[in-house]
């Protein structure tokens, strides 16, 4: 084990800053992650509004371009990416990258484009054990994470805890900032404190439960859920033409609480009620995803929960069905 | 260099493809012949694309080595410029994808195929097939039903179709004049051929395409008349964008249509047929 005290995390950031593009959460009007030229700028204090899924899976992302009848990849996959280092993630954070590497990097085909940003990606991860507020719930969740560096805050500095051999050689390359401790972390250092629980993440014999109707007639249709998700990845593909005559296609996100999501050449949506979009982002995250993947997606950071327009709580939605279901 | 001679497998990217053939088949439909010689199933699909303009997923209407065969219709930006092509012209291409017609699986069986309108289109796929390997189906019946009939399909192959197979053609609205003109067909919806037909279900498969509510009609004649679940076999229609299980678009209750589908037996999927 190692640790660093919080001067000489400052110093050890700027410096892997000269070398690499380091991302981390920033406070503005929002606090999202963001690449950053100095240690100052970050903010340890809140879990982010944004999660950190748009670095990897970069909306606007250039899938290709099209000029004289030729098809052209972009630079992203043809030129050498500079390292990154994604810092400041959090449990959640870091659980929600392992969902989209099965998603983009395991599930054949592999996806290029993640796979180019994510394979000279660093992950450092944070942990505090009050870490989110009254919304988390990743407690109830397998948090199966994977990083290079863990750090663990404590009063003064931080238990760096090394992930990966691509973490330890970080370790080596600045060991000047960095002592040996031979602290041994216990279980209990590495919980996160919740105050609410998903009692079971079994949801599959509620469908039909009447509380859904309830749940989803609040639901404004904002697609913020989607937005502010770590782990929401579905994406559409834009095609734009460029002043130059170059066509372009491009890659965004896409919220499946839009009706667009579902509409087919000819005007017709499926899935078109709200109550059937609703369950579909909960199931998809709890059931869908783990019937393809033996991993639930969601994990349990509560953003969709916590900037509701209309603080929809599904969790004590499912616990009270899941009641129901015991009784 | 090392790096740049590192061939990276992109499975966004499509391939350029020459336009062989144009063919009008109805006021809002046409078929593509095209230079694209991929192995495939009946019932997979393509995504066909035009440079700025997007992506439509279409479903392959033929079954040969030599070219394939795309039915289309004019329903929005993408078809629509499709329909603007002519021979030698190019467009881009990627796929097969999906699970098509389970063909291997129904050796040996007798094959009613139902199609409604441009959901014949996989299913001349399998007409096709079923032509290169007769010897392993029995009796093969087409029901095939089209609004009217300016909206008949595939006019240059149904006489050759009628040669080989049991064809009963239905037209929605058929009118007076036009009754010499409409390849023998019956007035009414295809459902209603359906119903009146001698079929039953010893070994017998049903493989069906077309409009949500034509399916849902005909699966109730079918089930009055024994049909059971298992027995039917359908094509489902869903948005897509990367036709590999990645955008989630395409989602019907956990399945993907562009990997798992987009041929589902009926009872894979009856009871979420909405979602």
């Amino acid at each position: 084990m190692h640790a660093i005290n919080f001067e000489s995390f400052g110093k050890f950031v700027n410096e892997l800053a000269e070398s690499a593009d380091v991302f981390g959460p920033v406070k503005g009007k929002v606090t999202s992650f963001e690449k950053i030229k100095d240690a100052s700028e970050l903010n340890f204090d809140v879990l982010t509004e944004y999660g950190a899924k748009g670095i990897l899976l970069k909306p606007g992302e250039l899938m290709y371009s099209y000029k004289n009848d030729m098809i052209i990849a972009p630079e992203l996959l043809t030129a050498k990416q500079k390292n990154k280092v994604l810092l400041g993630l959090r449990m959640c954070d870091l659980a929600a990258i392992k969902k989209h590497d099965i998603v983009f990097k395991k599930q054949a085909p592999e996806d290029p484009y993640y796979a180019k940003r994510r394979d000279n990606t660093l992950l450092f991860g944070y942990h505090q054990k009050q870490c989110g507020d009254e919304w988390c719930f990743c407690q109830s969740i397998d948090l199966d994470v994977s990083f290079d560096l863990m750090f663990y805050k404590r009063s003064d500095h931080y238990l760096v805890e090394i992930g990966s051999e691509e973490g330890k050689k970080v370790i080596d390359k600045f060991k000047k900032y960095f002592d040996e401790s031979d602290y041994v972390m216990t279980a209990d250092d590495k919980r996160i404190d919740n105050q609410i629980k998903l009692d079971e993440k079994d949801i599959s014999k509620i469908y039909e439960n009447h509380e859904w109707q309830k749940l989803s007639d609040a639901c404004i249709s904002c697609g913020a859920c989607n937005v502010l998700c770590p782990t929401c990845y579905c994406f559409e593909f834009r095609d734009n033409i460029k002043p130059d005559g170059t066509f372009e296609k491009t890659r965004e996100f896409s919220e499946c609480q839009l009706s667009s999501f579902t509409k087919v050449a000819g005007g017709h949506k499926f899935r078109d009620k709200k109550l059937d979009k609703f369950k579909h982002r909960i199931y998809h995250q709890l059931q869908y995803f783990k019937e393809k993947t033996g991993k639930t997606l969601c994990v349990g950071c509560g953003r969709c929960i916590r900037h509701c327009p209309e603080r929809i709580d599904f969790v004590s939605g499912i616990n009270k069905m899941n009641a129901e279901v015991k009784q | 260099m090392k790096q740049a001679s590192v061939k990276v497998l992109n499975p966004y990217m499509p391939s350029k493809v020459k336009v062989l053939e144009f063919f009008r088949e109805s006021p809002d439909n046409f078929s593509l012949t095209v230079g694209f010689k991929k192995e495939h199933e009946p019932g997979q699909f393509v995504m066909v694309s035009l440079p700025g303009i997007g992506e439509a997923a279409i479903s392959i209407a033929s079954y040969s080595n030599k070219s394939m065969k795309l039915n289309i219709r004019e329903v929005g930006s993408v078809t629509d410029n499709l329909a603007k092509l002519r021979k030698g012209d190019s467009i881009f291409m990627r796929g097969p994808y999906g699970r098509g017609y389970p063909m291997k699986e129904l050796e040996g069986k007798n094959i009613l195929m139902i199609g409604g309108g441009c959901g014949v289109a996989p299913l001349k796929g399998v007409v096709e097939y079923i032509a290169t390997n007769r010897k392993k189906y029995g009796d093969i019946t087409l029901f095939f039903g089209y609004r009217s009939v300016q909206d008949v399909l595939f006019t240059r192959e149904i006489d050759s179709w009628k040669k080989h197979y049991k064809v009963m053609l239905s037209i929605d609205k058929v009118q007076k004049n036009e009754r010499e003109s409409c390849y023998d067909a019956t007035p009414g919806f295809v459902t209603e051929n359906v119903e009146r037909a001698n079929i039953t279900p010893a070994n017998t498969v049903v493989l069906m395409c077309g409009p949500p509510k034509m399916m849902e009609l005909t699966m109730q004649a079918l089930q009055k008349k024994g049909f059971q679940s298992d027995q039917l076999f359908v094509s489902t229609e869903r948005l897509m964008q990367c036709a590999f299980g990645k955008c989630g678009h395409c989602m019907i209750k956990g399945k993907y249509v562009c990997t798992d589908g987009p041929v589902f037996r009926w009872d894979e999927i009856e009871a979420y047929k909405n979602d």
